[in-house]
């Protein structure tokens, strides 16, 4: 039941999805795989609209050359874990929403523990292989993955719908080499922000998903465009090629 | 038989534009498009690596990525779209076709930037 403060907190997006819509949102069990760039404005966005509770999970610690893109952290945090400063700062954004901060190295013996009874999975990763953890566990427990990914000035996203879209393998089926790559922190904010939206709009059943679709945003000429995709039938994550 | 060729991320900056139609004999496949797209050593080297295909460029055609069909080998027709971009938030692939236009002398007039 939203309280009063609740239903004045919320006022202008109630209008839109209407209480109901709302205590979707506050009962709304959201993991985030990676505390960056992507996670600033995924995470921000997220708390700020009353999601209930949020799990966020990186290994790493604020650096220096991270503030660039990676506005959850400020100077002050500087060598402290990542998610444990998500945490103080998302608290301070709302504190109706419960944030778990989890330090640790998403892993394939790890993974199915870690997105357990969570109702939405955000890939706010930097690296493919890790990628492919979160989407065999969305495939496995059969729940949605929010795909997006930054790079220089270009981004791209994608929701995949365990057994309706196609999912990442299907997509990208070979990982590419690992690397540290250029990018553009404002970047971050708009695929993070299109990844928090599809959340939004996924909890709350409104507007049309990115189910199927690529979105690819060409930053450098400020155009976004959608690439049809398929599922692949022997993918080996989603597919005949997992059994 | 008319082709669409749509490029994205950086290979718009290195191919130099975002869609192309060709006109490809009928019963050619992506193979021969890509050779026919590739007309210099250096787009060759992003695409090719010792005549075989980058595992991890991306390349769908009608949204299927071609390395599930029958890759290079994959067949074309008619009225097919065809997208190739490289791998964003995780490859090493875009750093080399900046450090490739910066290289050539060409990135400024390709990312539009200032002297």
């Amino acid at each position: 039941m939203l309280s009063e403060r609740d239903a004045e907190r919320y006022e202008r997006q109630i209008r839109i999805f209407g209480k109901e819509g709302q205590e979707k949102l506050k009962n709304a069990r959201v993991f985030i795989g990676g505390a960056g760039g992507l996670c600033g404005a995924i995470s921000l966005y997220l708390a700020a609209a009353g999601i209930g509770r949020l799990r966020i999970v990186d290994r790493d610690t604020v650096q220096l050359s991270n503030l660039n893109r990676q506005i959850l952290y400020t100077d002050g945090d500087l060598g402290k874990g990542k998610p444990g400063c998500a945490r103080e700062r998302l608290k301070s954004v709302n504190p109706n929403t419960e944030v778990e901060a989890v330090t640790e190295t998403i892993s394939e013996q790890n993974i199915n523990d870690l997105v357990a009874s969570f109702d939405v999975i955000v890939d706010a990763m930097d690296n493919f292989p890790t990628r492919y953890l979160l989407n065999r566990a969305a495939q496995a427990q059969n729940i949605p993955l929010f795909h997006g990914a930054v790079e220089r000035f270009y981004g791209q996203a994608t929701t995949v719908i365990p057994g309706k879209t196609a999912c990442l393998r299907c997509i990208f089926p070979t990982a590419p080499p690992p690397s540290s790559f250029p990018i553009i922190g404002s970047f971050c904010g708009i695929i993070g922000s299109i990844q928090a939206a599809e959340v939004i709009k996924y909890i709350t059943g409104i507007g049309k998903l990115l189910e199927n679709k690529l979105l690819m945003l060409d930053g450098l000429n400020s155009t976004i465009e959608q690439i049809d995709v398929q599922k692949n039938r022997m993918c080996e994550d989603c597919g005949k090629g997992r059994y | 038989m008319k082709i669409k060729i749509k490029f994205f991320a950086t290979f718009r900056e290195l191919f130099q534009e975002e869609e192309r139609e060709i006109d490809l004999q009928s019963g050619s496949n992506m193979r021969d498009l890509l050779n026919l797209l590739c007309d210099s050593s250096k787009l060759r080297e992003q695409v090719f690596d010792d005549g075989k295909l980058r595992p991890y460029l991306n390349i769908l055609k009608n949204g299927q990525n071609i390395h599930h069909l029958k890759g290079l080998e994959t067949g074309l027709e008619e009225g097919d779209t065809v997208d190739i971009f490289p791998p964003i938030g995780g490859g090493g692939l875009f750093f080399s076709v900046f450090s490739l236009l910066r290289l050539s002398g060409s990135s400024k007039s390709a990312f539009g930037l200032r002297n």
